[in-house]
């Protein structure tokens, strides 16, 4: 029970460290921690063979985590969490990739366990419909010759704990002087050069409450303008009690932000059993809450929060900003015929939010506007193809 | 994006994201067409998987454009939430919207 409580206390830690990378560079051998398993005599002999220089390996931008349950009785005794990441940043489809992080407290690793990866790897892309999938395996465990070798061939990242730890370290405080001559003291061969990383940090909560032993620390706010920004998205799954699923997204109010909550709502969606139509009227509600919300945000500093909560009954989307108010009372109800003779040919987002979702409520918080959308999860019973009808709070 | 200019119409092939830029990208295509004498028009818009409602509005503009200068134009090959976009803000009122470009091709070569 302990142990399996550390397990998932670690899992934990890895989601918020798989949120903080942003691209920095790190030390290849921190993820090749099978050439230097020092319980393994024939690793030692690999080990000696590698190149004294050792080249960074860059992370990928995470733009959110969350622990992957797979039932299959394949993947007992490894928990896994999965990063929804892009290779470069920018949110482009043909760098997408997830990397699927498996902690295994086995104590030999042995090519059961990584074809366990293997099949699991391919699931998870096929689930997630991201072709590009990345296996990181975290373990203290050994490794057999035959492993090594498979793993050397496919490519597949692996790091003991104490590795997760410098690699912790190195993304939040680059600058280091003890983490860079630890890691020197501890790997053979000596790392000769490490670039110091670049870090972005994060302007969001970790959330590991239950951690004694917390990898990543909130990070200090800091101050960027608009130039030195990255369009920084974070997620972060919160919580899973009461049989809800719940995702939060901070958006930076840039320009086609709003796509990146459209692109999450729709795979939970999707994920919960709404119909296409369903998923694409859901992802339109969003898209354009956050369209409006974004505009709204007259600071660029400040976010716009999103919440999405998946409930027994219903898909629940709240969109907070802060800064700026908005009343639906002062917005008519747009005609197309009016529209034509009018300037001004904006204001449809409401109606169409209103027409697609079905339950709208806006509130002032204080600090700013907070609007919540419904949708009925469908029934078994349900084709799910209405539209559902409005109600307008 | 892609124009295909036959003898009596022009067909429009936006691509991506119809938000305010592309919805005044298809504007400003419009435009040229209806310079160079072709008064009937056809936006295709199969390759378009989302868009906003800036974009919409963006495409009464063009509808207005169009309108003022006498000139005709249909949608065509809208993805269904697109389609049901258009219908509950109303918008179908205003437009001719078919299912595929072909019957947006007879119909205008009828008029």
């Amino acid at each position: 029970m302990v142990k399996a409580k550390q397990s998932q206390e670690r899992l934990n830690q890895v989601k918020a460290l798989l949120q903080t990378m942003r691209g920095q560079s790190i030390p290849d051998a921190l993820m090749q921690a099978y050439l230097f398993d020092e319980k393994s005599e024939q690793t030692k002999t690999v080990g000696a063979q590698i190149s004294a220089t050792v080249t960074p390996t860059a992370l990928p931008h995470c733009i959110g985590a969350f622990q992957h349950t797979d039932n299959d009785h394949d993947m007992r005794g490894m928990l896994t969490a999965v990063g929804w990441c892009f290779s470069e940043p920018g949110f482009n489809r043909t760098n997408e990739n997830i990397w699927a992080v498996y902690l295994s407290d086995a104590s030999v690793i042995t090519t059961d366990e990584i074809e366990r990866i293997v099949r699991s790897n391919q699931k998870i892309g096929r689930e997630l419909e991201v072709p590009q999938t990345v296996a990181w395996l975290i373990t203290d465990a050994s490794y057999s010759r035959e492993a090594s070798a498979r793993i050397a061939q496919l490519g597949i990242h692996t790091s003991t704990w104490e590795n997760v730890i410098e690699i912790a370290a190195r993304v939040l405080n680059p600058a280091s002087e003890e983490s860079q001559s630890a890691t020197s003291a501890r790997q053979s061969p000596t790392i000769v050069a490490s670039p110091e990383p670049k870090i972005t940090i994060a302007e969001s909560e970790i959330i590991t409450e239950t951690s004694s032993e917390a990898l990543v620390e909130k990070p200090a706010e800091k101050a960027m303008d608009k130039e030195e920004r990255q369009a920084v998205v974070t997620r972060q799954e919160i919580d899973t009690v009461h049989d809800e699923e719940v995702l939060e997204l901070r958006l930076p109010p840039l320009e086609d932000m709003e796509m990146v909550a459209a692109q999450n709502v729709e795979q939970l969606a999707q994920r919960f059993g709404f119909d296409s139509m369903a998923v694409g009227q859901i992802k339109m509600a969003t898209l354009e809450a956050c369209l409006n919300a974004i505009e709204r945000t007259t600071n660029s500093e400040k976010e716009v929060r999103v919440l999405l909560r998946m409930t027994a009954d219903r898909l629940i989307i709240e969109v907070e900003n802060e800064g700026g108010t908005f009343d639906p009372q002062h917005v008519g109800s747009p005609d197309v015929a009016q529209k034509m003779q009018d300037s001004y040919k904006r204001g449809w987002g409401l109606k169409l939010i209103q027409k697609f979702m079905d339950r709208v409520v806006f509130e002032p918080y204080e600090l700013g506007t907070r609007l919540r959308m419904e949708k009925n999860r469908p029934s078994k019973a349900d084709g799910g193809e209405n539209i559902s009808a409005v109600s307008q709070a | 994006m892609q124009v295909v200019e036959e003898s009596s119409y022009a067909v429009i092939y936006p691509t991506g994201y119809l938000n305010g830029p592309t919805g005044k990208d298809i504007d400003a295509q419009c435009d040229q067409i209806m310079a160079r004498g072709m008064k009937r028009i056809i936006i295709n818009f199969r390759e378009i998987e989302t868009m906003n409602t800036v974009g919409i509005s963006t495409l009464i503009v063009i509808l207005e454009h169009v309108g003022n200068r006498e000139g005709v134009v249909c949608f065509c090959e809208l993805l269904p939430v697109n389609h049901q976009m258009l219908e509950v803000l109303d918008i179908s009122r205003a437009v001719l919207i078919f299912e595929t470009e072909d019957q947006a091709r007879n119909h205008l070569e009828n008029l």
